[in-house]
């Protein structure tokens, strides 16, 4: 089971991370990221549905699929790998634990890659602000006078 | 309060944001808001699920003012993206209902075929916005067949999710999931509209 969740998690980090490679690096936009990857994924399960165990084979290319809906953020917004790493992690993880209470509705998938979108970013500007004040604050006070800006 | 984006494209200026370009933004977190509630009802037995839950609540709430808001004008082409929604979501239902290759397969492979319509004339901006208002609607069009069960409900999800898709053109631009976001609030929608004229 572990092992199992542990493929799930990585292939939605993997979906996410490539998407926005796709789309942002190589100019390919992010409908086109996402769609063609999902594609590529989603169609080698389809051809080979025995290669894995069911509940992969079943949740690989959901994860997959919803992983590259965090893949289609612009670099305006975010630019960082990492940040768009760890947002496909805490998507897989909020996937994997979520509830079924919205099991068949469209869109549940893409509603749940924002949230975890906007999870990780506020967390992202709160860190980073912190960061930039305590330094502000540090030079402030150990600067020498003769140092500072007149 | 004023949002400031590097490198933001020449024909989208950074406003201030007032009541009427909040009331978009606030349109997608109640979507957000529906989505974490549904998950708190189900759970709210398990207390670290719930904390974690929470823990979501507050960062998402949060984030939603620091996303940054733009202005675009040209409402009519938006409006007629709208049909193309509906589009999308009846041809991923139909590669679903005829086929059967799963949700995503059917979606991605609309997806696909969509990313590839501004190539066909680069001056059009109704093709340029078509990519992103069809794969809105294959979200919609990936509803299962116990939510949607006909045709009328797709179509209704696909006009509810083109009209909020509308709605929402000036936020959330080039955050991940906000067409998700926005198919999601329009099956609800939809969802609901239909529950309620079964029951009158």
């Amino acid at each position: 089971m572990v092992v199992e969740n542990s493929i799930l998690i990585l292939s939605g980090t993997l979906g996410a991370v490539l998407a926005f490679v796709l789309s942002n690096k190589l100019n390919q936009g992010p409908v086109r990221a996402s769609a063609m990857l999902s594609l590529v994924v989603a169609g080698f399960f389809y051809l080979f549905p025995k290669l894995l165990s069911p509940h992969l084979t079943q949740n690989i290319p959901l994860l997959f699929f919803g992983g590259t809906f965090i893949g289609m953020a612009s670099s305006k917004i975010v630019s960082s790998y990492r940040f768009i790493g760890i947002t496909g992690m805490v998507f897989s993880l909020f996937f994997l634990y979520a509830s079924s209470y919205f099991e068949g509705y469209g869109g549940a998938l893409g509603t749940a890659g924002c949230i975890s979108f906007l999870v990780t970013f506020a967390v992202h500007k709160i860190t980073r602000k912190r960061k930039i004040a305590y330094a502000k604050v540090y030079l402030r006070r150990y600067t020498p006078i003769n140092y500072r800006k007149k | 309060m004023c949002f400031i984006l590097k490198g933001q494209p020449p024909n989208r200026t950074v406003l201030k944001a007032t009541i009427t370009r909040i009331l978009p933004f606030s349109l997608l977190a109640v979507v957000h808001a529906l989505f974490i509630s549904a998950i708190f009802m189900d759970r709210t037995t398990i207390h670290t699920v719930l904390c974690i839950l929470f823990i979501i609540l507050f960062f998402t709430i949060l984030a939603h003012p620091k996303l940054p808001i733009f202005h675009r004008k040209a409402l009519i082409t938006d409006l007629s993206t709208a049909a193309l929604v509906v589009l999308g979501a009846v041809l991923t239902y139909s590669i679903q209902l005829y086929w059967s290759p799963g949700p995503v397969l059917a979606a991605a492979m609309v997806g696909t075929i969509a990313s590839f319509l501004p190539s066909i004339n680069k001056k059009s901006r109704l093709l340029q916005l078509s990519p992103a208002a069809i794969y809105c609607g294959c979200f919609v069009g990936m509803s299962h067949k116990s939510i949607a069960a006909d045709y009328v409900f797709i179509i209704v999800a696909g006009i509810l999710s083109g009209l909020v898709l509308v709605m929402t053109r000036n936020v959330f631009q080039g955050v991940s999931g906000k067409l998700g976001s926005i198919a999601f609030g329009g099956v609800s929608l939809a969802a609901f509209v239909m529950y309620m004229l079964i029951e009158w």
